[in-house]
């Protein structure tokens, strides 16, 4: 924890400074990212998608919805999100996740980002108690967990703002949220509405 | 003379028949009950005339409220996804509200056929009742009575109270650095989601990967935590 929180100082003050390792980035250097190279139709190499079936190390293993198993490889600059951005200690067996990273010739998945558990849906408020939304999509209830301090509302795309009071039982909302695997429930990271 | 449920029954009817034979939506209900637009619309003109028929001869209403029956358990068996389609296009899945529905009409069409003739003021009072009870069980009238009673219980109770903290959420600090100069420089370069962050006075820091001529290192962002004043966010690049 010591070295995390030194690490932390060191970015704090790098930050407040604005130090670059790479020397002066121009704006065209930023353009010449590397494109997008798939061919329209083919599936991305770089991504997976799955249930996690286990993990060693900082290795994840995860069987995808078609079929194929992908082995993904965690590192300390890999981003994690489940609900928030997480350290690796918050992933669990049986989570759903999609993953981006760079395919090593070996098939490992060296990933830059990963997000669990995560689910978008566009849902009707049917009901709401305390610190709870009950919804329905397309006739399914869900049931959706708030999270004070840490689930947001976006209103008519304002800025996000913490105070959710503003929702309204019977409307129609976007909810960004991490599921809880095989159940109806999810903790809300984001709701979208209208008022 | 009509019997206690005779008015019941047409008014159920009527109030199918007409959805399903002129509403624009019915295809819609037609489609997420599984059934044939053509059919679904026959069976509204059926049901518009047995809303009329059935005040000569009661017992054409009990063939149809026993086919709703038959066609809702067997929906539910084969496509249990499916809506009841019955009255609206509002999607339901089938459940206990949709047999109950079913179930009275049936029992209303099968009294409407047995039982003797009362006073027109009994007839409106009792077929009042049931519609009343029949409007209860419909999924469809939710929003008109049931939604509007759970608001009020939200406004009586503040359910959600706890969340007006005035915390700032990531999402916000997020917004406002995606809007800045700082992130239009480097964002195509940047690999990751956020990777952690956390709050020094003032700011919140955000912590990247970037990717550049292969090299990959920390891209650390200082935005103010407090304020909207995406020119102030702060920039490093720190090798790992």
């Amino acid at each position: 924890m010591t070295t995390t929180l030194d690490r932390r100082q060191v970015l704090t003050a790098a930050a407040l400074t604005g130090a670059t390792a790479f020397g002066s980035l121009a704006p065209e250097d930023a353009l010449a990212a590397p494109a997008f190279d798939v061919a329209p139709g083919a599936p991305d190499p770089n991504f997976a998608e799955g249930r996690i079936k286990s993990i060693e190390g900082s290795k994840l293993f995860v069987s995808g919805s078609d079929g194929v198993f992908h082995r993904i490889q965690v590192t300390e600059g890999t981003s994690i999100w489940k609900l928030t951005p997480v350290d690796f200690s918050k992933v669990a067996l049986g989570d759903g996740l999609y993953a981006r990273g760079v395919r090593m010739p070996d098939g490992l998945l060296a990933a830059e980002s990963v997000w669990v558990n995560i689910v978008n849906l566009e849902v009707h408020i049917s009901s709401i108690s305390h610190n709870v939304l009950h919804m329905e999509h397309f006739g399914s209830k869900i049931v959706g967990h708030v999270r004070p301090g840490i689930t947001a509302s976006v209103y008519n795309g304002t800025p996000a703002v913490s105070d959710m009071s503003l929702l309204k039982v019977g409307k129609h909302v976007k909810v960004i949220g991490a599921w809880r695997p095989d159940t109806n429930e999810i903790d809300i990271a984001t709701v979208y509405a209208a008022v | 003379m009509l019997t206690a449920s005779t008015l019941f029954v047409g008014a159920a009817l009527l109030w199918a028949g007409v959805f399903k034979a002129f509403a624009r939506s019915a295809p819609v209900a037609a489609v997420q009950s599984g059934l044939p637009v053509w059919f679904y619309r026959t069976v509204g003109a059926v049901e518009l005339a047995a809303a009329f028929a059935v005040f000569i001869v009661p017992i054409v209403a009990v063939p149809l409220a026993l086919g709703f029956l038959v066609f809702l358990g067997y929906r539910k068996v084969t496509r249990p996804e499916s809506s009841c389609g019955c009255t609206s296009a509002q999607p339901s899945p089938i459940g206990v509200r949709h047999f109950a529905r079913a179930g009275l009409l049936l029992a209303a069409a099968v009294h409407a056929v047995i039982a003797g003739p009362v006073p027109l003021l009994t007839a409106v009072v009792v077929s009042a009742l049931e519609l009343l009870v029949f409007a209860l069980v419909s999924p469809d009238l939710d929003r008109w009575w049931l939604y509007p009673l759970r608001r009020l219980k939200v406004k009586l109770t503040h359910p959600l109270a706890d969340t007006a903290t005035g915390d700032i959420p990531l999402l916000a600090t997020v917004q406002q650095l995606q809007r800045s100069e700082a992130f239009r420089r480097v964002g195509g370069l940047l690999r990751s989601d956020v990777v952690e962050s956390w709050d020094e006075g003032e700011w919140r820091i955000l912590r990247y990967t970037i990717g550049h001529e292969g090299k990959l290192a920390d891209a650390v962002f200082a935005v103010p935590r407090l304020t909207d004043e995406p020119d102030r966010i702060k920039l490093a690049i720190v090798a790992r």
